[in-house]
């Protein structure tokens, strides 16, 4: 051991506060060797770094000790304070007697696993491989599908306490991407402490807390990712997530899957009018039952009329409970099946659902048309393809029930224009949210619900380049961060 | 404050959205029973003199967006500084904000009228105004393109409500509309005098006008809305004659609804019910668009926050709503406002429009001086 | 901000427990069918038949009657004879008897129409006898006899000779005098509920009855295609002028024709305003189901002289009907509304014409094009 080495050792030992793990290896007196246990990768620690420099531990100067390591990632360093944290990123330090600074050697060796099959997002068509957690991988996937020059990815420094880095990937083309400074700008708001995980990534850029639905959506698949990003979009990867963060969207984004675009023009057009519909209704349908029952008994058909009034004579409580009572139990049976293992989960949710069904209908709980009823809304917010947007369906469906309760369809058109407001007041990355809707784009709307056999192919940009042009695209400039008139 | 008003580019809209905006404030409540006071004064004619109102409405709104054309970028609240002064600009200024206070009170009363009468019988006022005011506020609060963005939904309300009126062609006879001119011509233009209640609205574009990008495009969108709402009301009357007898017509208070009771799906029924309640979404943009045009003349002409405004108006409107009872008060309201329609968005509008012609005459150039104060 | 959102959530919470009176669906006696009764004495007895959630009952409808002055006046007892409040928004059909024609009592079913729950496509019927009775018997084969009468009217008037009689068509109709009512009758026979004609209405009262095919040409001068199954018995004798007796490959008196008219168009042309001389024209397209005797439809002429023979007949039938129409003075059909229009002077034509109608002259034609004669020759 020499005094050198001990010197390095109580350094590093004092700015790691006596945390363990920290190997210090002195190599013939004027070269010390520091890195943590466990984060380096041993064979090449032995093979590439160690080797080389005992048999030439009689080096003077840090370039020539660089030229000696066979190692790609290996960049001079001048303080010891500043690499505590690559240290502790599984970097392995290299100091030279008698020399400011030293060697920083990337020999991280952190714990990931191989790309697998998509989960949440799964398709049938299509590419079937997810983001992992190593941003590195993830980069390297998403440039396998865009091979381009004009592929950007900018590191970016989050004011955050632990350190977190992210990226952020957008296509650089003629104009200046104009949400990159926004997101820089979010993002350096305000100092975080713990920012783990992507989704509490998302909070922080969102241009309205309060809101609703979600802003920016959370994608697994690389190709998704890849369209987001030719439609002129940035994403958001943080290091350690496997879902990275596409923004800006709109309210229909939420509503494609990648598969409409791989299906036939026909069916994929036929798939989003049905998720539309089923969006409509897993909101109304319900509360309509609701409200009509409890208020408005004329608008039910006659043949209707006898068959629902059978069913329930024997419910002892107003509509609205049981109608609540329902939807609750569906919310619990899902909650139950997405805290349990996989398997345990499905079967609990098949047997859960027939057997509370059918106790309750006859324990006279609740009438058996308002079983199929709630049933088919909540298999039609199951259609959403994205899980935050079919999570926040399932939620206003709650306050909508109430309100239908109280003041029936009064209530419910309250409550309707209540939502219309929100989503018309919501922007994301100050873009409107209901565009091509509103504001009204004929091009964007044939687009959006993939009306001619072409628009599969078209990656329109116009709501997320409009700022330098001129004329039409003006529409979508409005929503601009202001809150003034 | 200065004549011209420039809004900041970001919340300019295109001409075509204008459509949406007039429709909007074209169809309200009125829609409910405009075709019995018609009625009562030209009997089977009642649809010449719903087109002959549309065609008046049509030359005045040709009016107004010629005098508009002639300033860069004015509303009528610059107009009036530019041509009466400070004191009597101010003067009309408030007069016009007073009036839409006074249609918004009519549009909530009215509709709290119908739902109490269709609806709920036992609903109190209150609870209906404040609904309305909610939405209202926070619809406000989010500025004009919200509005506007309301008033699209509108026009999709709109446009399945007119196709629902398909039901009652079942019942038409259509030789209830010959012989035609049976009445006299005097009888038709009172009627189209009476029209003057559910027309009025589109001066609205007085207000709007700095807000479009594309100015030239104003005419043929606003027009192209008059056209519609003009139909629309043409094609409710026409199937209303045809759906009733002469005694039906006089005797029930909301025809339209009246109609509307016969519609009939498997899964649904009594589509009124239905109608009414969502017909609080065109309701809503009336009520909006309304307070939007006085808050704004707040802002220009004392540059007072729009949203503290907004919370003022509809606080005095509320208030005063809530205050009004009984079918026959409400009534009593209407005529008089009826009256103030025709002279604020008919008469009126012609009148200023011949002043602005000479004004520009004199001045001999386009641009007026930015004179009339400036706060 | 946050304020407004604060006060915004309590004004909402009030808003909410604002308790407003429901109508939830099985805590309501929800009325199906109305039948009035009239008495000398300008009362009626209200018979109201429901339906109500009562889990243990055999039958899911329920009738009671009560005596009372005025509608609301029935319902304020049928309240006290009920487990829950009445609820008139489902009502189907409403059932009258005679008298109330008699006793000039209709102001009470136009007065329902003022009551905005009450729809304007319920089905009105006169009942030879007593509505009440047919309301109340037990039927074998009707479990729920309101539900039951309302399924018949209405695909009666769907698809069949009768004239469309709803809430909105009678008070239509009763505000003016150039249009009068044509209510069809049905009548009890033991177990069975029979639609058996149509009532002739003028100024509120029953002044004759029209027959199913009699029906069928009001229907279709009113201008509704009425599908409808016709069947003729023509005599020999009259055959003679069709030449229809030369194709009949047996010799019988009468022969039976049935035929489906598959499309039918009813023309009224007013020929002279001063004489008021109408035209009618019936244009019909039918499908020969049945002959009773082999007629021979192979050779050529046969079917011209058969379409010949019941244009013949079916115009002596459509005259006929005209002419009782005029006899009763009860113009069903709409002439009045027709002569008005062109000639305008509404309010005269309106005040005069229950004077003028039967001197007019109404003549009926009917034109007949045999589309098919079914699939076998």
């Amino acid at each position: 051991m020499s005094a050198f080495s001990e010197q390095i050792e109580s350094q590093l030992k004092s700015k790691l506060h006596g945390s363990e793990g920290l190997v210090i290896k002195s190599l013939g007196g004027n070269i010390v060797v520091a890195f943590m246990t466990g984060m380096v990768d041993n064979a090449q620690l032995n093979l590439n770094l160690l080797a080389p420099l005992t048999k030439n531990d009689q080096c003077d100067s840090l370039e020539t000790l660089s030229e000696m390591i066979p190692i790609g990632d290996c960049k001079p360093f001048d303080q010891l304070s500043d690499v505590i944290e690559k240290l502790l990123s599984g970097f392995a330090l290299v100091l030279l007697k008698g020399k400011d600074g030293g060697l920083l050697v990337n020999l991280a060796n952190i714990p990931s696993r191989a790309p697998s099959n998509a989960e949440t997002e799964s398709t049938i068509y299509g590419p079937m491989i997810a983001f992992t957690e190593s941003m590195e991988k993830n980069i390297a996937l998403l440039r396998s599908y865009i091979t381009s020059d004009k592929l950007i990815q900018e590191e970016v420094q989050l004011a955050a306490e632990p350190h977190t880095s992210a990226s952020l990937l957008y296509l650089d083309e003629k104009e200046k991407n104009p949400f990159v400074e926004l997101i820089r700008k979010r993002i350096n708001k305000q100092k975080y402490k713990g920012l783990i995980g992507s989704p509490l990534f998302l909070k922080i850029l969102t241009d309205n807390k309060y809101s609703l639905f979600p802003e920016m959506s959370l994608s697994e698949r690389p190709d998704r990712t890849a369209q987001a990003i030719l439609e002129g979009k940035v994403v958001v990867m943080v290091e350690g997530n496997s879902q990275v963060i596409i923004g800006p969207n709109t309210f229909a984004d939420f509503f494609q899957s990648v598969e409409d675009r791989y299906s036939s023009w026909g069916l994929g057009m036929f798939n989003r009018s049905l998720r539309a519909i089923a969006l409509i209704i897993s909101i109304f349908l319900t509360p309509l039952y609701v409200a009509a029952l409890t208020f408005h008994y004329e608008m039910i058909p006659m043949p209707l009329l006898e068959s629902l009034i059978m069913s329930r004579a024997r419910v002892p409580f107003p509509p609205l409970m049981e109608a609540l009572v329902m939807e609750v139990s569906i919310e619990l049976l899902r909650e139950a099946g997405a805290r349990l293992p996989t398997k345990v989960g499905q079967t609990m949710g098949i047997v859960g659902g027939i057997v509370i069904g059918q106790a309750a209908v006859q324990a006279g709980f609740t009438s058996n048309i308002l079983i199929m009823l709630v049933a088919l809304a909540a298999l039609g917010s199951f259609t959403t393809p994205n899980y935050m947007m079919s999570s926040s369906i399932r939620f206003i469906r709650f306050p909508m029930l109430i309100v239908a309760g109280f003041l029936g369809l009064l209530g419910i058109t309250f409550f309707s224009a209540f939502l219309f407001i929100h989503l018309l007041r919501m922007t994301s990355y100050g873009k409107p949210y209901m565009y091509p809707f509103y504001p009204p784009n004929s091009k964007g709307l044939i687009n959006t619900m993939l009306i001619t056999e072409s628009s599969p192919f078209q990656y329109k940009t116009d709501l997320t380049r409009s700022n330098t042009k001129g004329g039409k695209s003006r529409m979508t400039k409005w929503f601009k961060s202001n809150d003034e008139e | 404050m200065k004549v011209l008003s420039n809004p900041p580019e970001n919340i300019q809209i295109h001409a075509y959205l204008l459509f949406f905006v007039i429709c909007n404030v074209q169809i309200g409540v009125g829609i409910f029973n405009f075709e019995r006071y018609i009625y009562q004064a030209s009997k089977h004619d009642a649809w010449i003199s719903v087109i002959l109102a549309a065609l008046f409405t049509h030359f005045v709104m040709w009016l107004i967006v010629r005098a508009l054309s002639r300033y860069e970028s004015a509303d009528l609240y610059g107009i009036h500084y530019d041509l009466f002064g400070k004191v009597i600009g101010t003067l009309f200024n408030c007069i016009y904000m007073l009036y839409y206070l006074c249609i918004t009170i009519v549009i909530m009363r009215n509709y709290i009228d119908v739902i109490q009468a269709w609806i709920f019988p036992d609903i109190p006022t209150w609870l209906i105004v404040s609904l309305l005011s909610i939405l209202t506020i926070y619809a406000g609060f989010g500025g004009i393109r919200v509005i506007i963005g309301m008033c699209m939904l509108g026009f999709v309300v709109i446009l399945f409500t007119v196709f629902l009126f398909y039901s009652s062609l079942k019942y038409a006879i259509w030789t209830q509309l010959l012989p035609i001119m049976e009445s006299g011509v005097m009888d038709i233009i009172d009627g189209a005098i009476r029209m003057s209640f559910t027309l009025a609205g589109f001066e609205i574009i007085l207000f709007i006008y700095p807000y479009i990008v594309n100015k030239e495009r104003t005419m043929r969108y606003s027009q192209l809305a008059l056209l519609f709402a003009n139909m629309v009301y043409l094609i409710i009357m026409t199937l209303s004659i045809v759906y009733f007898s002469s005694d039906q017509m006089l005797r029930s208070i909301w025809p339209s609804i009246n109609m509307l009771k016969i519609v009939k799906y498997p899964f649904l029924e009594r589509l009124e019910f239905v109608v009414i309640s969502v017909w609080m979404l065109m309701v809503l943009t009336g009520i909006l668009i309304n307070t939007w045009a006085v808050t704004r003349g707040f802002k220009r002409m004392w540059n007072l926050n729009q949203k503290v405004m907004l919370l003022i108006v509809i606080a005095l409107a509320s208030g005063i709503t809530i205050a009004i009872h009984g079918h026959t008060a409400i009534e009593q309201i209407n005529k008089w406002l009826g009256s103030g329609n025709v002279v604020f968005s008919l008469i009126y509008p012609i009148f200023l429009s011949g002043i602005v012609t000479i004004v520009f005459k004199f001045r001999g150039r386009k641009r007026p001086d930015s004179k009339g104060g400036t706060s | 901000m946050r304020g407004l959102r604060l006060c915004a959530v309590l004004v909402l919470l009030g808003v909410l427990s604002a308790c407003q009176s429901t109508s939830i669906l099985e805590r309501q006696s929800i009325l199906v069918a109305l039948a009035y009764d009239a008495k000398e004495d300008r009362t009626f007895q209200v018979t109201g038949t429901f339906i109500e959630a009562e889990p243990e009952a055999q039958e899911s409808s329920h009738t009671i009657s009560v005596e009372a002055e005025t509608s609301k006046g029935a319902r304020r007892k049928m309240n006290q004879m009920l487990p829950y409040t009445v609820a008139a928004g489902q009502t189907r059909v409403i059932l009258l008897d005679r008298d109330m024609f008699r006793f000039k009592m209709l102001n009470e079913i136009e007065v329902l129409s003022r009551d905005p729950f009450f729809g304007d496509m319920i089905n009105i019927a006169i009942v030879d006898g007593s509505p009440g009775e047919l309301l109340k018997h037990k039927y074998e084969e009707y479990s729920n006899i309101a539900t039951s009468l309302n399924s018949l009217l209405e695909h009666n008037t769907k698809m069949n000779w009768v004239p469309s009689m709803t809430l909105h068509d009678f008070t239509r109709s009763r505000g003016i005098n150039r249009i009068d009512l044509a209510i069809p009758l049905i009548k009890k026979e033991e177990e069975e509920v029979i639609l058996s004609s149509l009532a002739l209405i003028h100024r509120d009262q029953i002044v004759g009855e029209a027959t199913p095919n009699e029906g069928f040409f009001l229907k279709t001068l009113k201008g509704t295609d009425t599908p409808y199954l016709y069947e003729l018995n023509i005599k020999k004798k009259d055959m003679q002028e069709s030449g229809m007796d030369r194709y009949l490959l047996q010799d019988t008196d009468t022969v039976k024709v049935v035929f489906n008219v598959t499309k039918s168009k009813g023309k009224i042309k007013l020929v002279d305003k001063k004489d008021i001389k109408f035209n009618t024209v019936v244009d019909i397209d039918i499908d020969i189901q049945e002959v009773s005797q082999r007629y021979n439809f192979t050779e050529s002429g046969a079917i011209n002289a058969l379409e010949h023979q019941l244009m013949i007949e079916l115009s002596k039938q459509l005259q006929q009907f005209l002419d009782k129409l005029r006899k009763v003075n009860s113009d069903c059909v709409g002439f009045g509304e027709i002569y008005r229009s062109r000639v305008g002077n509404s309010e005269v034509v309106e005040e005069k014409w229950e004077e003028m109608f039967p001197q007019s002259t109404i003549n009926g034609q009917v034109t007949i094009k045999v589309i098919r004669t079914g699939i076998i020759e």
